[in-house]
């Protein structure tokens, strides 16, 4: 009996060392299949970091020819025509040297055309960098910017900022200010707005641009589903941008109060 | 019966021997090794050495249970070490440093309590829970952080699988050593003799891909 009883310890040892290995060689076969599937995951997580980006890039780049093609057509057609203008014009007055009132008409004729061509100029220049934002500042940029929208009566934007003389690098406030505009027009454009709240807060570490209206509101989810879909640069424009200087943009419309569109960008 | 004796007194000798196969793998692979793999480079050295003194003393029929009191306090300790170093360099690791006194105490009072002529049964079975537990976490550790790209190359990979399967593997004959020790019946300790055979020659062999790999990058 109590033979009995060994023996069946011996036999129980056995088996259940049995069952520990092959326990075990399950265990350690999971852990590298596990493993393996897991580094894949991770080699695809990167090359889709690595698409995004270059999307990004694209879509930089695209931007930048864009507005080039842009200035050029506004050079070729406005002020190109204008100069050709007053070129036959300064001809024909030198054909016409003794026809003193002739001479006149064309030279009155020349100044309005020299005023409409330092104009377009302007125009072209305050787009490719506008003069408030060089000599007076991010701040008073976005004010001044404000001012103009507000004037075209379109539609009214009331600014609230305390930071006067606040400024940071010079290419995140270009991309900042980019940003501002582009969001606005798409506001004038899409949502039906009367009035826009843009308020510009800063701490030590982060600059927040809020910008709230009483239109039609939009979710971050909506809008980035839009920007896939659509053939046009703007929407895709402005993640580019909020990607190239480290911002974090949210298109929020709570409950019973005015959507609003959020710009967080930290300050180095 | 004289057959199937010589047959387990031949393993109990491929065992035996086969810890000279590690020791050849790390003077191949000395320059290679990292901090954390030199305590269980130098539990092979100490391995055998126990190994070539148990065989002495079984030559002479003397009780050597006495040098396996100390071996298996020894031995926890350089693989305490092992895993202590390890995640030395991820997290501070308090339960590994806190574990070892602990274990010590618990084989000096079992030396004291049941005697040098007494299998060291609950040491052993303790020594195995915790390197099981040590190894297991080891794996989890590794998948969680992604720290390894290809575990087949790493040489963590082998010597922790050697120290998983050795211990689990032996864990029930642990438990039981005490009670199958005072049995008079051979075949209890060949039977012991063999598993254990099985699984050392086991751990060798892995320990030593273990160490051929420190030479990856």
């Amino acid at each position: 009996m109590e033979n009995q009883g060994k023996i069946d310890i011996v036999t129980l040892i056995v088996i259940a060392t049995m069952g520990i290995l092959i326990l075990i060689s399950f265990i350690v076969l999971f852990v590298l299949i596990h493993q393996k599937k897991m580094l894949a995951n991770k080699s695809a997580m990167i090359d889709n970091e690595n698409k995004h980006q270059k999307k990004l890039l694209d879509v930089s780049l695209e931007i930048a020819e864009q507005e080039r093609i842009k200035v050029a057509a506004n050079i070729h057609d406005d002020v190109g025509m204008m100069m050709n203008v007053l070129k036959l014009n300064l001809s024909r007055a030198h054909r016409n040297m003794n026809n003193t009132t002739l001479v006149n008409e064309i030279l009155n004729t020349s100044y309005g055309i020299i005023d409409n061509s330092i104009e377009t100029i302007r125009a072209i220049s305050n787009e490719l960098m506008p003069p408030t934002l060089i000599k007076l500042g991010f701040v008073k940029g976005v004010k001044e910017l404000c001012r103009q929208v507000t004037l075209s009566e379109v539609v009214i934007i009331n600014f609230k900022s305390e930071l006067e003389g606040f400024s940071i690098d010079k290419k995140i406030e270009f991309h900042l200010y980019r940003l501002i505009k582009e969001i606005i027009n798409n506001t004038i454009k899409h949502t039906k707005a009367s009035v826009i709240e843009l308020e510009i807060i800063a701490t030590e570490k982060l600059l927040t641009i809020t910008i709230s209206h009483d239109g039609d509101g939009i979710t971050t989810n909506e809008i980035k589903q839009l920007a896939q879909k659509s053939t046009g640069l703007g929407l895709k424009s402005i993640f580019s941008r909020a990607q190239l200087i480290n911002s974090k943009i949210q298109y929020i419309v709570p409950e019973n109060q005015n959507a609003k569109v959020t710009i967080e960008t930290p300050i180095l | 019966m004289t057959d199937n004796n010589s047959f387990y007194s031949f393993l109990i000798e491929i065992s035996s021997l086969s810890g000279i196969i590690p020791m050849i793998f790390t003077l191949i692979t000395l320059k290679y090794l990292k901090n954390y793999i030199i305590p269980i480079f130098v539990l092979v050295f100490i391995s055998f050495a126990v190994e070539i003194i148990n065989w002495e003393f079984t030559q002479f029929s003397q009780n050597n249970l006495y040098i396996f009191h100390l071996f298996t306090v020894v031995e926890f300790i350089l693989m305490n070490l092992f895993y202590l170093f390890y995640f030395k360099q991820y997290f501070k690791p308090i339960i590994f440093i806190t574990i070892l006194p602990l274990f010590i105490i618990i084989a000096i009072t079992e030396y004291y309590i049941k005697g040098a002529s007494s299998m060291n049964n609950i040491s052993t079975s303790v020594e195995s829970i915790l390197f099981v537990s040590y190894s297991l976490f080891l794996y989890f550790f590794v998948m969680k952080k992604s720290l390894i790209e290809n575990l087949l190359s790493s040489s963590v990979f082998w010597l922790n699988s050697a120290v998983l399967i050795y211990f689990s593997g032996n864990l029930l004959l642990f438990i039981f050593s005490s009670y199958l020790a005072e049995t008079e019946n051979k075949n209890y300790f060949m039977l012991w003799a063999t598993i254990h055979s099985f699984f050392n020659i086991t751990f060798n062999l892995l320990l030593s891909i273990g160490f051929w790999k420190t030479r990856e990058k």
